[in-house]
């Protein structure tokens, strides 16, 4: 289940027409745990919603080169303090879009639902990038 | 629960061990310090000042990991007054939030930001001289478990410090905020040692204070006596664990290049060469278990040095986030025995000015547990005369030093 909020210039029209995107909605659609997915100019954030509101484990998916066809899914918490913008990075996975299979999008899922467990991190998983992650 | 009020020690033990939330009313951006990740991210949380009749005592609260989110305590403002709220009891504890030194928001000549050349941690200045720690970077990694310092390296902190740097924002930190300890300390790697050298020196001769160094220990002891003759006041040795079976497990790095031997060797080496009270063995309570724990800091009071005991924090992204943090009563029960072993083996504590660390509770808030009778009045009594003889070789060290002969790469 999926509750979409987040830029009104990017309509889901704007997705569909990006077939990985497109899976990658799906991917969070099927399943009975709700997630928030978030649009935004750099990206695509995916948060597993806590009582009805986000919780602090969020995957977002980006372009970290213009121009490059790679994609990141970067996985991060979001800091306790309201006032914070701090990220607490999980590391993530670096990918070309036609890599990237099914179990992969599985994984990335479970990943987050499981509040990043260690012992569940997703094939192909680095800790640190050298690209900078947008906000 | 507590039915009692905690003093300021025990609350302090019970904050590290439980976090605090943090109320909307807290003004804290403008208010405090920020909260910061650097060095093994211990550091990762908020800075507040627990008022006290034997002393202040800094506590750097969890706030930011996920335990911290279900505290008892709820961190609150009212007026221009801060205080925890413990829904257990529902007490209320005055606290204090430091404001955050100026310099943090200046940069140093060469442009880079002070704040990402050292942290205040408490009432000192924490410099990680270089944060690639060699640990990190074999295949598999072997860095420390309950560490984060990898995930830290050029994101939240200046990967390698500049001299000029460190010493410009050393001299800010004693001229603005009153530092008289600078504590200098590094990852892993062969010559960590050697690149020490010339940040003592500097900081020594053109700023004065004391100094002191956390390293991987040398077997190479002519190391510590050429550290010893620049200057260095202070050694900490972090083995971690007492148990060899948790040093091995949780320190894969340190238990396969040096081995839990080599940080004994190195702390009794450097305490006969400073004396007593000037070393410490640093070490994680509330893994191992309490036996283990004891055993350490009897240990280590026996060879002259003083226990340096951070209660298990599983900082946020560590492979030990999951890893539960400490009760309570166990930690109060190693903190009476951090006094009562400093006690036995007539360790100095709490002589050096101004020098309050908050991400640990040190000995000298220990005072706070003592138990009543006799042996403690006598010990507290040669402590105030140590603390009255130390008064002028302390501020002799606080003045810059006369330049020493170095044969050395420094």
């Amino acid at each position: 289940m999926l509750i979409r909020r987040g830029a009104p210039e990017v309509t889901l029209a704007d997705l569909d027409a990006m077939p990985f995107v497109a899976r990658v909605v799906r991917t969070f659609e099927d399943g009975l745990e709700p997630f928030e997915l978030e649009i935004g100019p750099a990206g695509l954030e995916f948060a597993p919603l806590e009582q009805g509101k986000p919780g602090r484990c969020r995957l977002k998916l980006f372009r970290p080169r213009e121009g490059k066809e790679r994609l990141c899914a970067f996985f991060y918490k979001r800091s306790n303090l309201a006032w914070s913008r701090d990220r607490f990075s999980y590391g993530g996975v670096e990918f070309r879009p036609e890599q990237a299979t099914d179990e992969d999008l599985q994984s990335w899922r479970s990943w987050l639902l499981s509040g990043f467990d260690p012992e569940r991190r997703p094939l192909r998983w680095r800790r640190a990038f050298l690209f900078d992650v947008p906000e | 629960m507590h039915r009692l009020p905690l003093n300021p020690c025990e609350l302090e033990i019970d904050l590290f061990c439980v976090g605090t939330r943090v109320d909307a009313s807290c003004a804290l951006q403008s208010d405090g310090r920020t909260v910061s990740r650097t060095r093994a991210g211990l550091g990762s949380g908020l800075e507040l000042v627990l008022p006290g009749d034997l002393k202040n005592i800094w506590v750097n609260v969890p706030v930011e990991e996920d335990f911290a989110r279900s505290s008892p305590y709820l961190l609150a403002k009212s007026g221009d007054g801060y205080r925890l709220e413990d829904d257990r009891s529902g007490r209320r504890y005055p606290v204090n939030v430091p404001s955050a030194p100026p310099w943090y928001e200046r940069r140093t000549s060469a442009g880079t930001p002070m704040r990402r050349i050292g942290v205040l941690q408490g009432t000192y200045l924490g410099i990680y001289i270089s944060n690639s720690c060699l640990f990190w970077y074999s295949e598999p990694s072997m860095h420390c478990r309950f560490c984060t310092t990898g995930a830290n390296v050029g994101v939240n902190e200046v990967a390698l410090k500049e001299l000029e740097d460190v010493v410009e924002v050393c001299r800010a930190a004693k001229e603005e905020s009153g530092v008289t300890f600078f504590h200098f300390n590094s990852g892993y790697s062969k010559r960590c040692h050697e690149e020490a050298m010339p940040f003592v020196r500097a900081v020594k001769e053109r700023v004065g204070g004391l100094v002191g160094l956390q390293l991987m220990p040398s077997r190479d002891r002519s190391m510590y006596d050429r550290l010893i003759d620049l200057g260095v006041d202070h050694f900490s040795f972090c083995y971690e664990f007492h148990n060899p079976d948790y040093f091995a497990r949780y320190l894969p790095g340190k238990e396969s290049t040096l081995g839990q031997r080599a940080f004994f060797d190195a702390l009794e080496y450097t305490a006969r060469k400073l004396g007593k009270g000037a070393v410490s063995g640093e070490i994680i309570a509330g893994v191992e278990p309490i036996e283990d724990t004891l055993r350490a800091i009897d240990y280590i009071t026996s060879v002259g040095a003083f226990p340096t005991v951070c209660i298990f924090r599983p900082v946020i992204g560590s492979d030990m986030e999951r890893h539960p943090s400490p009760r309570y009563e166990d930690m109060r029960m190693v903190f009476e025995h951090v006094y009562e072993s400093c006690r036995k083996n007539r360790i100095p504590i709490g002589l050096a000015p101004n020098l309050e660390v908050s991400l640990i509770c040190q000995p000298d808030d220990t005072r706070y547990l003592a138990r009543s009778g006799w042996a403690t009045w006598m010990y507290e009594a040669w402590l105030a005369a140590m603390r009255r003889l130390a008064r002028p070789v302390m501020r002799k060290r606080m003045a810059p030093r006369v330049p020493a002969r170095c044969a050395g790469p420094c």
